[in-house]
């Protein structure tokens, strides 16, 4: 996990690529918020064949979206067999005292349905279309008008990049710290409870200490370069919403608004 | 509101916090994660503020879609079962570093405890949430309450080891650093 910074980012030029991250921050949360109103069979076909043009446009391999679903397939896979076991009505299938029924299969179904798309909406609208930084970019723009009430906006979305530029290194001085150690005979991971316990704290010691050298020197960098805060900050890349942005967004919404009608208007 | 070396410290521990995810250390049944461990010392070094903040800004940027959870990252994490226990991080730090601050003597056993009763507040966020999700009928958490009693028994026992490990840690800490663990 080296590449940790790029993410999932999958690297391209289409549409869904070059827009505004602000926007599809909007749209992929009103997306996710239609999908919790869809129970129909037909809404959710519409919509997942929208997400599949959605694909296509941007030209992400399919694998990439499976690998995105695999973190919460577990959660997926168990809300479909407790969902086909857990409701009574017309059998389909039954084994000693575990009963399948049309209903359970139904609702198993659509809440397989339902977290899938949850997550290929914010895959594709989000993290495999949207560098990192762009997405904390998009939240200090997002979260400033909270600026207002006191929130540190500007100061929540640098710790943002500044964290997400120093995972590598500290994985990799973790790594480097772990493998030092044990070549000096610490045991963390064999032995006694009392030598693991041991062998962790040498560990440990020093990866804080490196840490506080690092965030002192960064402090040290980010004072003789005179940062004082969101005050007279200018931007190299500033976000500027461009006319395929509104169209984009209104498409998108459209869509939305046909998956919800056919949702709650049955014919 | 923040000074710069405010933003440089959170902002360090924040990507620790993030690294730990992914750093796994063989131990009997479950992997050890080092994330807990990272959560206690820094609540109990860096004070409570600081370290409440670090974990706050882990969780923002894990929802706001940025690779920094166990598996990734995006909004959709809070329909996870586990993610209660993220969240109780918040709580638990606050606890945790305001109880370490205001206890007299700072030994391994009061460190220890402290430990305990953070991991305890962790568990407690963590178990409700789970029971959250059931109960709006979102996810549903298994009956098979015998598994789940053993998966909590064992992962309870290492987060009291790791308490134990976290109050050694800190304790050397605190002597290499006099100065820096009562900042904040």
């Amino acid at each position: 996990m080296k590449d940790i910074t790029l993410g999932r980012y999958y690297p391209g030029d289409s549409i869904v690529h070059r827009m505004d991250a602000r926007f599809k921050f909007f749209i992929s949360i009103a997306m996710m918020i239609g999908i919790f109103f869809l129970t129909g069979a037909l809404p959710f076909a519409v919509y997942a064949i929208f997400l599949m043009v959605l694909i296509i446009l941007t030209r992400i391999p399919l694998k990439q979206i499976f690998l995105s679903l695999k973190p919460i397939l577990f959660i997926i896979v168990f809300a479909f067999v407790i969902n086909l076991f857990s409701y009574q009505g017309t059998e389909l299938w039954s084994l000693g005292r575990l009963t399948i029924t049309y209903e359970g299969l139904y609702s198993g179904l659509r809440m397989a349905a339902r977290l899938s798309l949850l997550i290929i909406t914010s895959s594709v609208f989000l993290t495999l279309t949207t560098t990192p930084l762009n997405v904390a970019d998009a939240m200090e723009s997002i979260m400033k008008p909270l600026q207002k009430i006191g929130f540190p906006a500007h100061e929540i979305s640098m710790m943002m990049s500044i964290a997400l530029r120093f995972v590598p290194n500290l994985m990799e001085e973790t790594d480097k710290i772990m493998k030092a150690q044990s070549s000096r005979g610490a045991k963390y991971d064999t032995g006694g409870v009392v030598a693991r316990a041991r062998g962790l704290v040498s560990i440990l010691v020093p990866l804080f200490v490196s840490c506080f050298r690092r965030a002192e020197e960064l402090a040290i960098a980010m004072e003789a370069r005179c940062y004082n805060g969101a005050q007279g900050r200018t931007k190299l890349n500033v976000m500027k919403a461009v006319r395929p942005d509104y169209i984009m967004t209104g498409v998108c919404l459209l869509v939305l608004a046909v998956v919800l009608f056919l949702e709650f208007v049955r014919f | 509101m923040f000074k710069s070396r405010d933003i440089a410290f959170i902002s360090v521990f924040t990507a620790l916090l993030a690294a730990g995810a992914y750093i796994r250390i063989p131990f009997p049944v479950v992997p050890l994660t080092l994330q807990t461990l990272f959560v206690l010392i820094a609540a109990m070094f860096l004070g409570p503020v600081r370290s409440a903040i670090s974990v706050s800004v882990y969780l923002l940027m894990g929802l706001a879609g940025l690779p920094v959870f166990t598996s990734g990252g995006g909004i959709f994490y809070v329909f996870s079962p586990t993610f209660g226990y993220l969240i109780g991080f918040i709580p638990s730090a606050l606890l945790m570093g305001w109880l370490y601050q205001h206890i007299g003597r700072k030994t391994f056993l009061s460190g220890w405890s402290i430990g305990v009763a953070g991991v305890i507040l962790i568990y407690i966020c963590g178990i409700s949430y789970m029971f959250m999700l059931a109960g709006s009928g979102k996810i549903d958490v298994p009956s098979f309450s015998g598994i789940f009693t053993l998966g909590f028994a064992v992962t309870i026992l290492a987060d009291i080891f790791k308490s134990a490990v976290a109050s050694a840690a800190v304790l050397k800490l605190r002597s290499a650093f006099p100065k820096a663990s009562h900042d904040r």
